[in-house]
């Protein structure tokens, strides 16, 4: 859903294009923009991951994804927040989560993804399963 | 009063099931609808520091009064990004 201030956070079923999202920043006051990408991994401490679900609470996820873009924008000043967190089956190399911070500087720009991230991993209700590459699963707990 | 339960992740998975109506007494907490699912004390104990939990998209506190139509979640610990 997107704010009055152009923001946006949402949980989608689709699969991320960044290159689309980056697109979306445009603003000619803004000399910075960061950016992050997270994207699942081909292995986790000494295990080798095929592959990952991702299981939402999406009204509470996508609640708490305005409230941290909320806290990031009371904080820092950020000119337009784009956060995009993908659920559903996920393999090796697909983008699961997608983060970009346009500022007119760049230490509001670094520090507003830093956090962003790093509350998601707190506090939004999503989970992941991990399917490994000798068929064995298991739901995944803070990284 | 009834109230709604929504699982996820590995509670859904042990539970078998992704949610339920319940009908609990009035004044009711999270906590004690926690130990209804888990009769059992050793493992209401575990549950009970293992999960979070959320009352209508918020989260709460185990010992915070519930209300009729109260949708209630107990939230394994989360592995977004």
């Amino acid at each position: 859903m997107e704010t009055k201030t152009q923001d946006i956070c949402e949980i989608t079923t689709e699969p991320i294009r960044p290159s689309r999202l980056n697109e979306l920043f445009d603003d000619p006051s803004c000399g910075a923009l960061t950016t992050f990408t997270g994207k699942v991994r081909d292995h986790h401490k000494e295990r080798a991951v095929l592959s990952l679900t991702y299981e939402a609470n999406t009204p509470m996820s996508e609640k708490i994804l305005r409230e941290i873009i909320g806290e990031a924008r009371r904080a820092l000043e950020v000119k337009r927040l784009i956060v995009v967190h993908r659920i559903g089956d996920l393999s090796v190399g697909e983008v699961a989560v997608w983060i970009g911070v346009e500022s007119a500087h760049r230490d509001s720009a670094f520090g507003a993804c830093r956090y962003i991230i790093e509350e998601i991993k707190k506090r939004v209700p999503i989970w992941k399963k991990e399917r490994g590459v000798d068929g064995s699963e298991r739901w995944l707990e803070v990284c | 009063m009834k109230i709604t339960i929504r699982y996820f992740a590995q509670l859904k998975d042990q539970l078998h099931r992704d949610w339920e109506v319940m009908t609990v007494g009035d004044y009711a907490n999270p906590g004690e609808v926690l130990r209804l699912i888990f009769p059992k004390t050793k493992e209401y104990e575990v549950m009970k520091r293992y999960l979070r939990v959320a009352v209508n998209s918020e989260y709460a506190r185990m010992g915070d009064l519930l209300h009729d139509g109260d949708e209630v979640v107990f939230i394994p610990p989360v592995a977004g990004g």
